[in-house]
């Protein structure tokens, strides 16, 4: 095969500053060649820059003249180019190389456009002009390693249409034989397709080199040649009988797998293993166009994995030899479709359904338990809510009604907040009662209504109480600064001695005087004490009792005495008589140890007692307190006592008798011997 | 397959491996060492084959005046020892060439280590491929399906391939398209001759 030569290269313009150049030619020599070579010639030109990359350009010729387009190019390398359709091209590229003058255009002048004309002849003397394919072999091909047939394809040719035109022969060549071999004919025209050649198991002998040609009716042309041996030109049929099966589809309905068997082609005789297949699966969504390649099988079986629902799928099968190069046709594509029967419209509805169902109930637990979530998420303002007050009275101002109120006994406030729950009151600690006492113990004094006496004295200690308006508990007596005294009983005042001494002064001024009135209904604040036991604890009695329910009310008081009262004894050796009640005086708070640091008039008032009492204990409780009612204050603030005039029994006091416990009544003063 | 335990003495009560078996493995063993010669092949043509030697006709390989049936008919009709014959004359005209074409494989530095393996690998499969295809007509000799004149060694033919040097001034590639030619031909002779010995469904 001759080799392009380049005719003339001209240069169509250079760069301004760069010096001219004379057109170069080269000579041309046309070459009649009865070996058909210029079908398919390649141009490529390589241009060797002398500071740029490399530059290629591959153009298929399609006429003998080619333009083209270099960029700073020192030299321009033309190869040429074997025959296209040989499967082995045995001719080596040729190489022309065309210099031209160094050109000093630097990268900086960028713009240089050059163009070249080539003309290029072909070699082939037929050729008279551009743009004809001369007639060539399509490929050779095996389907079974024990035969295969040749096809070629006429071109562009006017004279070699009809059959018989064109005509094929081969060698096969055999080095052991010693016989020279000669060209042979085709055996075997096709019949059922043109151009082809068909050798049977007689023509073919594997693992030999064949060399076919395709020659002219009268053999002087020869437009195209193949080398090959048969076991390199394998490319088997495509499988055939593809079918799919279901695997198992997704708990969602949404994906599936598919198990997908096919049979080898019957023309390769894979049971004896003369031919050993290995397939390619692919497949594809119907719209997309990119195929999915799975992995190579040697079996006649691929699982698809992860095919989606109301998609259809497009699967074909391709197989190769194994060892081979190339692979033969694809089979015909089977589709894989199956419908999701399961519609998503229930699921978001139920989902929807759900929700609804959550809120209602959501809602319905808020408004029942509206209170309590009040409570949690509105927590109680701790505001100035005192109960029984009206927080206007904070407002207005109204400081001297506000003390007379906060001067009541917690309990006899109105109730200005019916037990809201969200509403939590101040405690109070009332310690300075001499300043709220005003207008209120007025008002008390008066025997009015809603009105307690005068609050002796408000504990001054934190027990835990929530607020100041709870009851006190039984099991501290001396917290209920209400005890009805009454003179000819035995009774401690536990409110003499109380644990601050700072009180102990008010109280013995309270103690003179007379005992306010008490309203006997309000049984809860006032107790009297029944006896005092040996061992010094002291069983309070409720207020207004018959005598049998004294008796009751002494029993029970026994029975609730170790969880009422824990009252210390203090100086039981002080006292003078012995007797079945010891009236040692009973200072809470002021353990016998602390005894020397009291203050000295609560030791002088608990030590006053055991020299002035006598002691009744196992009397029967008194019938009913002895009070003395305030008439009215006068001016100066101070009671005005009426002389009361208990019941006679009651009121009978044995002179040697002491009166009772830091309790005197202004008729028992003078009675009182100082 | 059964696991077989090392016999001295087969008669001793071990379990001996049928014909088919053997078959079975050599031929397995005769596909592997193809596949690894074709893999070595398609490297060599990628990588190292300038673009001037592709498609030359002419290959004369060392072992091209070993007589071989050039189609499945042929070989069908081949005698079986006949066949067996040729199967070893190819086994054996490969071992020495094969050798030192790892060798200078080695030594040569454009091949990477992977494509040395294979060649070793390749030159150790036709070692232990021959000494399959031995034990095979061994145990065909034995049941007597053969005649007792096959005999690898004593064939002239054998060891004129053997001891010929025409291999030494192959070129590699050349070798490599021989040797994959080969191999394929010893992988269908022993198919075809599986199929005529102990014949199963397709054959």
């Amino acid at each position: 095969m001759m080799a392009a030569k380049v005719l003339k290269t001209k240069i169509y313009k250079m760069a301004p500053h760069s010096p001219p150049l004379n057109n170069m030619l080269f000579p041309t020599q046309p070459q009649t060649n009865t070996q058909s070579s210029s079908v398919g010639d390649r141009l490529s030109s390589t241009a060797f820059p002398a500071h740029a990359a490399f530059f290629e350009t591959d153009s298929q010729l399609a006429s003998s003249a080619h333009s083209v387009r270099l960029r700073g190019t020192t030299r321009v390398v033309l190869l040429c180019c074997p025959t296209r359709g040989s499967s082995e091209s045995s001719e080596p590229w040729r190489k022309t190389t065309v210099p031209f003058p160094a050109a000093r255009n630097t990268m900086a002048a960028a713009l240089t456009m050059l163009l070249f004309f080539l003309h290029i002849l072909g070699s082939s003397a037929l050729e008279s002009g551009a743009g004809r394919v001369h007639p060539h072999l399509t490929g050779c091909v095996s389907a079974n390693m024990e035969t295969f047939h040749c096809r070629w394809n006429v071109g562009t040719f006017h004279n070699v249409s009809e059959p018989g035109d064109l005509r094929i022969f081969y060698i096969n060549i055999k080095p052991v034989t010693a016989s020279p071999e000669n060209w042979r004919e085709c055996p075997h025209y096709s019949t059922e397709r043109p151009n082809e050649c068909f050798f049977n198991e007689n023509h073919t002998s594997i693992w030999t080199c064949y060399s076919v040609q395709l020659r002219s009716r009268d053999q002087a042309v020869i437009y195209d040649e193949s080398l090959f041996s048969v076991q390199d030109i394998v490319q088997p049929d495509p499988p055939v009988s593809l079918n799919w099966t279901l695997l198992n589809m997704s708990v969602t309905h949404i994906n599936y797998d598919v198990m997908l068997r096919w049979k080898p082609p019957r023309s390769a005789d894979v049971e004896m293993g003369w031919m050993t297949l290995q397939y390619e699966v692919q497949h594809r969504n119907i719209g997309s166009d990119l195929w999915k390649v799975l992995d190579f099988v040697k079996s006649t079986h691929c699982s698809l994995y992860g095919l989606e629902t109301n998609v259809n799928h497009e699967v074909r099968v391709r197989c190769k030899m194994l060892g081979g190069k190339e692979f033969g046709d694809f089979s015909d594509s089977v589709f894989v479709y199956i419908p999701s029967k399961v519609s998503r419209f229930p699921v978001a509805a139920l989902l929807i359904f759900g929700a609804l169902c959550l809120v209602a109930i959501l809602m319905l637990v808020i408004i029942s338990q509206q209170e309590k979530l009040m409570f949690m998420l509105l927590p109680p303002v701790p505001g100035p809510k005192i109960r029984g007050i009206d927080p206007e009275l904070f407002k207005n101002g109204k400081l001297r009604e506000l003390t007379s109120i906060l001067g009541g006994p917690p309990n006899l406030r109105p109730e200005l907040y019916n037990n809201d729950p969200w509403v939590e009151f101040i405690d109070l600690d009332i310690e300075e009662q001499n300043d709220r006492l005003t207008d209120q113990d007025t008002d008390c004094l008066m025997d009015r209504s809603h009105c307690s006496p005068v609050s002796i004295g408000f504990r001054d200690d934190d027990s835990g109480r929530a607020s100041c308006c709870d009851p006190d508990l039984p099991s501290d007596p001396e917290a209920s600064p209400f005890h009805p005294l009454t003179p000819n009983q035995t009774l401690i005042k536990e409110s003499s001695c109380p644990p601050a001494s700072e009180s102990s002064s008010p109280v013995q001024s309270s103690t003179s005087t007379e005992p306010p009135a008490v309203d006997p209904g309000r049984e809860a604040f006032y107790t009297q004490v029944s006896e005092v036991k040996p061992s010094g604890k002291v069983l309070l009695s409720p207020e207004e009792q018959t005598e049998g329910e004294r008796n009751k009310a002494n029993v029970m008081e026994k029975e609730k005495e170790k969880k009422e009262f824990q009252l210390l004894v203090v100086n039981a050796d002080n006292i003078e008589y012995t007797s079945e009640l010891n009236t040692g005086k009973i200072c809470p708070k002021l353990s016998s140890g602390d005894l020397s640091e009291p203050s000295p008039k609560g030791a002088e008032l608990c030590a006053a007692p055991p020299s002035s009492l006598g002691l009744n204990t196992t009397s029967p409780l008194p019938p009913a307190p002895v009070y003395t009612v305030v008439e009215g204050v006068d001016r100066q603030n101070s009671l005005l006592l009426m002389p009361n005039s208990p019941p006679a029994p009651q009121l009978i006091i044995p002179k040697p008798m002491p009166t009772p416990d830091g309790y005197l009544t202004p008729d028992l003063l003078g009675s009182i011997t100082p | 397959m059964d696991a077989v335990p090392l016999c001295t003495n087969f008669q001793g009560g071990c379990h001996v491996l049928s014909l088919a078996n053997l078959f079975d493995r050599v031929i397995q063993h005769s596909a592997r060492m193809h596949g690894i010669s074709n893999d070595l092949h398609s490297e060599f043509e990628l990588y190292f084959l300038p673009k001037s030697q592709i498609g030359r006709v002419t290959r004369n390989c060392h072992t091209s005046n070993i007589l071989t049936p050039n189609g499945k008919e042929n070989a069908q009709r081949m005698a079986r020892s006949d066949l067996t014959e040729v199967i070893l004359k190819l086994l054996v005209a490969w071992r020495d060439p094969l050798w030192h074409f790892h060798q200078s494989m080695a030594h040569h530095h454009d091949f990477n280590n992977f494509s040395t393996n294979k060649s070793l690998e390749m030159s150790d499969m036709v070692h232990e491929l021959r000494k399959g295809v031995q034990k095979v007509v061994e145990k065909m000799q034995m049941l007597g399906i053969i005649s007792d004149s096959v005999s690898n060694m004593a064939s002239p033919e054998a060891r004129l391939a053997s001891h010929s040097n025409g291999w030494r001034i192959m070129k590699d590639y050349d070798l490599l398209y021989c040797f994959r030619r080969d191999s394929n031909k010893v992988q269908n002779y022993l198919k075809i001759l599986k199929c005529r010995i102990v014949p199963e469904n397709g054959c």
